[in-house]
């Protein structure tokens, strides 16, 4: 082993360089293809919430990997059903076409003032009776769980009052107890639940510690708990509320007959 | 209050060690004698309390994705980020090393006694660990700042602990092939079910 | 080749990283809730040991001997990088679930207990072999962890449910501890205690 401090210094540069050009070229090659699975994964979410659970779901729990072929029908599928439209705060539509709506991180925008921040809003378009009619609006979901940040999409009927579907794409929670809310019997338990009470206000749905009861008024806006998980399921219900409530000034505006979005 | 609610989780229901299962090869190789062991806790105490906000700063200012942009707002689209567990380890590697050279100078004792552990709490799971929780679950500098301190003390109670308990251990009569790592991992179990029990506290929620 | 095969047998059994060298517990436990994590990051070390151990054994005549540690790190850091972005280009959902722990290969002490104890005074071939071997009964403790707490945690393996309708409506439940911290503390220290029976170590 040669010693001196010369031949250290140029040993470490040749080491230094020779793995930085590795790393930079392999993120380089790959990037492509992980924005592809990331974007695919997203998307997928936001099919399945918005009602596209026959094609795309998985019979059981499992997660099936993602290769470039179901890849390319994600976003096929995605751009023939799917429009997405940008709000601001107020929940007018904004025209920024260098923002795209998929793109958008809900943990980036939480940390912009309230007038920067966009609101991305995906609308299922659905062709009925030759119109093109929007048949869900679906929105991203995002706060603290117990462990790590939870990202979803939520999607509401055209009444914006029912859940049509409910998704999560992203936790880091106790696998078999937080983890469950990416599991199906969690995410199917919201379908059907309303948002409003009967006088029109915002309640969004809470998740219980253990069964709801059937029986009580409000368990339309109620769902089970994960036993176990009762902090992670508490996380869940404030970012749900929190979620729905920056977008009511849309929804409102929608309910009363309002159309922000135009037409295709 | 957000906060000491950080503080607590990190030392008793998230604690690195029980918890997360962070830093254990020093913990099972050297929670023989308490000495050592409180050595070795403070060491990391101070390791942690010091990289995880350094970490924070290299990370909000250079690594990720925009970070440059105070630099050159052109910069606004370079991501980093993938140089992280790079650049987290050099940073620990570092701080270590300056620990070293300054436990040599107050107390060659301790030095003596830490002998190859000491330089080994570079690649200590748990120092890494802080840091890239950090990174994941995006604290602020303040929270950053509380995290690693009690991650450092909930560690530093850890061993501390079980230093104490294998010491009590030492004239049980326990199975021959258990003796050493079999019962320590044992034990462990039962502390971090012990340390379960705090998860029904909540403060300021 | 007589010599290479004992280099890639011993670390399978009577050297097991985990049960009898003591190396590589941190980031092993936290991922082995469930069979399938367990199998990617054993998958995972097995690729970085080997090859960490592959390349510092090429570079083991001209590297300085103040730098020694540095080295070997960058050596171990970019290998973990590789491993965690061709996971997410090839493998995103095992790549989230994974996420920080395969960062925490890097201070794997596996990676650099074998690249000091081995590979810093062998060839690159048996250092190879020496590597594959480790992490191999590395992977394999994984696996076995991971079986048993999926099992008794959820019923299930590989996400498919084994044990059957009937039993639970027996009576029987999930045990809720094999998913949590102690499960996986308690099955290794039995774990280490069957293997040392049989392989006959014995400590102090």
């Amino acid at each position: 082993m040669r010693q001196g401090n010369a031949y250290t210094l140029i040993f470490l540069t040749a080491v230094a360089l020779a793995a930085s050009l590795v790393l930079a070229m392999s993120s380089q090659l790959l990037k492509e293809r992980q924005v592809l699975l990331q974007q695919a994964d997203m998307k997928r979410n936001i099919l399945i919430a918005a009602g596209f659970m026959e094609c795309y779901a998985d019979a059981d729990e499992h997660r099936r990997e993602m290769d470039a072929g179901v890849c390319t029908d994600v976003h096929l599928y995605y751009e023939q059903h799917m429009r997405a439209i940008l709000l601001d705060h107020r929940g007018a539509a904004v025209n920024e076409p260098d923002t795209r709506p998929e793109l958008i991180d809900p943990a980036r925008e939480a940390e912009k003032p309230v007038e920067k921040r966009r609101f991305p809003v995906f609308l299922r378009v659905d062709t009925i009776k030759g119109k093109d009619t929007v048949t869900a609006y679906c929105i991203p979901i995002y706060g603290k769980g117990l462990w790590s940040s939870l990202y979803g999409y939520l999607a509401l009927e055209p009444d914006l009052n029912t859940v049509k579907g409910l998704t999560f794409y992203r936790q880091g929670e106790t696998p078999g107890l937080g983890a469950e809310i990416q599991s199906r019997w969690f995410q199917e338990e919201f379908k059907g639940k309303k948002i409003l009470d009967a006088k029109g206000n915002l309640v969004s749905i809470t998740v219980l510690k253990g069964k709801v009861e059937l029986a009580s008024p409000l368990a339309a806006h109620q769902v089970d708990g994960i036993s176990g998980a009762t902090l992670t399921t508490k996380g869940v219900t404030e970012l749900l509320m929190n979620s729905l409530s920056m977008y009511e000034p849309y929804f409102t505006m929608i309910r009363r007959g309002g159309s922000g979005h135009g037409r295709r | 209050m957000e906060l000491i609610n950080i503080g607590i989780r990190a030392l008793f229901t998230e604690n690195i060690l029980l918890a997360y299962f962070l830093g254990m090869c020093s913990f099972l190789a050297l929670s023989k004698k308490m000495s050592t062991s409180f050595g070795l806790g403070v060491a990391v105490i101070f390791v942690l309390s010091i990289t995880a906000p350094v970490n924070w700063i290299l990370h909000e200012y250079v690594l990720r994705e925009g970070a440059l942009a105070w630099l050159d707002p052109r910069m606004r689209e370079v991501d980093l980020s993938f140089l992280v567990f790079i650049s987290f380890i050099a940073v620990i590697a570092a701080l270590v090393q300056v620990v070293e050279m300054a436990i040599e100078k107050f107390s060659s004792k301790l030095y003596s006694a830490l002998g190859i552990y000491l330089p080994l709490i570079t690649v200590n799971c748990a120092i890494l660990g802080v840091s890239l929780f950090m990174v994941e679950r995006r604290l602020t500098l303040a929270e950053t700042a509380v995290f690693g301190v009690s991650s450092g003390i909930g560690w530093f109670m850890a061993i501390v602990s079980m230093a104490a308990i294998r010491w009590k251990l030492r004239y049980s009569n326990i199975p021959s092939a258990m003796r050493g790592l079999g019962i320590t991992m044992l034990v462990t179990g039962l502390m971090a079910m012990a340390f379960m029990i705090f998860s029904g506290i909540s403060l300021g929620h | 080749m007589a010599v290479d095969k004992k280099i890639f047998l011993s670390p399978i059994n009577e050297n097991n990283p985990i049960t009898t060298q003591v190396l590589g517990i941190c980031s092993a436990l936290a991922v082995t809730s469930q069979l399938k994590p367990s199998i990617v990051m054993g998958l995972a070390v097995i690729a970085v040991v080997a090859l960490s151990n592959l390349i510092t054994s090429f570079m083991r005549e001209y590297i300085p001997q103040k730098v020694r540690i540095i080295v070997e790190m960058t050596v171990v850091a970019s290998l973990v990088i590789l491993v965690d972005q061709i996971l997410k280009a090839y493998a995103y959902q095992m790549s989230k679930q994974l996420s920080v722990f395969v960062g925490l290969i890097i201070t794997n002490c596996i990676v650099l207990g074998r690249i000091e104890a081995f590979s810093m005074g062998n060839r690159p071939v048996p250092s190879l072999v020496d590597g594959l071997g480790n992490g191999l009964g590395y992977a394999l403790i994984l696996f076995i962890v991971g079986f048993f707490r999926e099992l008794f945690g959820f019923g299930k393996i590989l996400g498919y449910q084994v044990l059957p309708e009937s039993l639970y409506a027996a009576g029987y439940e999930n045990n809720g501890l094999m998913v949590l911290a102690p499960g996986a503390f308690i099955i290794l220290a039995l774990i280490i205690w069957l293997q040392r029976t049989i392989s006959g170590y014995r400590e102090e």
